[in-house]
């Protein structure tokens, strides 16, 4: 087995129906009704952290489209990274990618926590990008129809290990593309704190569980 | 030993609590609906225009306390409500500032190639895809 890490949303409190409610028990059932309208949860024998990118619908809608999603897949993904830091280039990007189109902000600053996790994946299952001729070009920072075409070829992989585009020092991410290619549970939930400067849009997160403290803006992206 | 009138009344005491919960739940629906009306500062008409409903139905509903969900599945209404206030806990977990909410939902955003706001005004499909989108968008730690 071998050892990754994902960053999440906040798993450690039930903050937006306990502020929108007068009591907890109101709260309680505002979060059952609004979960009966989710897609139910698959592959209950699996941790919810692990188990939750499993769940979207398909086939793959244009707007959910990723690395290895294509749109109109039958296949969901479960991203994750060979080293903490890594994950954490990776959710800086993401992070950024819901913010920086967004004009006009009132100059300040956005404070906030995520989940960061770790969760162990088969090893001997795993395809490596790193060694194919056109790795390069699959790994396009801006283009996807390299590596869309590339999955689309090889839709029998399981889980494929490949060098990110978002760490400057390109170290491994994997796409997870089969749940039973993953450990069941994951360890050490720990708690990332971040703050988001608008004027500059760059994200500082740290962690003490994890022992990080980074800046990261716009630019590292571009 | 277990009478008849027992019976009777651990049934009427289980069908008390049902209730209690219903009202609970329909109490909770229609808090979450003003906090949205007030976090966005979105009118019950502005609400009602985006879910393609009527004002009266949800100007009632919060002038009343109360959203009468009735039972799962839901009517297409309170199911469009729903989808919103998901969308407004996704937002709420995503931007600690409401104004920035607002912002992420009217400004054109790069996945919609529109504001978010007119992809849920367009359709029910629309709607539930915005949801979809930031529970996955949250899903990857945004």
């Amino acid at each position: 087995m071998r050892q990754a890490y994902r960053v999440t949303q906040n798993q450690g409190d039930n903050a937006y129906a306990e502020s929108v409610t007068s009591s907890s028990s109101r709260a309680r059932e505002l979060e059952r009704v609004l979960e009966s309208t989710k897609p139910a949860m698959p592959y209950k024998d699996w941790d919810i952290l692990i188990a939750t990118p499993f769940r979207y619908p398909l086939p793959i809608a244009s707007e959910f489209s990723a690395r290895f999603r294509p749109a109109g897949t039958m296949r969901n993904v479960l991203y994750c990274s060979q080293e903490m830091e890594t994950a954490l280039y990776e959710f800086a990007y993401h992070f950024l990618r819901q913010r920086t189109h967004l004009k006009d902000l009132d100059a300040g600053k956005d404070m906030g926590q995520r989940t960061a996790f770790c969760l162990s994946i088969k090893s001997g299952k795993i395809k490596d990008l790193s060694k194919h001729r056109e790795c390069r070009k699959i790994m396009s920072r801006t283009d996807y129809a390299p590596s869309h075409a590339y999955i689309l070829r090889n839709s029998g992989i399981k889980v494929l290990r490949y060098p990110s585009c978002r760490d400057p020092k390109a170290r491994s991410n994997y796409a997870v593309f089969d749940i039973r290619s993953l450990g069941r549970s994951v360890s050490e939930p720990t708690y990332l704190h971040f703050i988001y400067r608008t004027n500059t849009q760059e994200v500082r997160f740290w962690s003490a569980g994890f022992s990080v403290d980074m800046t990261v803006s716009r630019s590292n992206f571009e | 030993m277990t009478t008849r009138h027992d019976t009777r009344s651990s049934a009427r005491e289980k069908t008390a609590n049902a209730h209690t919960q219903i009202r609970e739940t329909e109490s909770a629906v229609s808090e979450a609906l003003a906090a949205l009306r007030d976090a966005w500062d979105y009118a019950g008409q502005r609400i009602a225009q985006i879910l393609h409903l009527s004002p009266t139905t949800v100007n009632g509903w919060l002038r009343n306390e109360r959203v009468p969900l009735g039972h799962a599945p839901y009517a297409p209404d309170i199911q469009a409500l729903l989808h919103l206030l998901a969308i407004h806990r996704s937002l709420h977990a995503m931007f600690s500032n409401p104004k920035h909410q607002v912002a992420w939902l009217e400004q054109k955003h790069p996945d919609f190639g529109m504001p978010p706001v007119d992809k849920i005004a367009e359709s029910i499909e629309g709607l539930v895809l915005v949801r979809q989108y930031l529970d996955y968008a949250r899903g990857r730690g945004a």
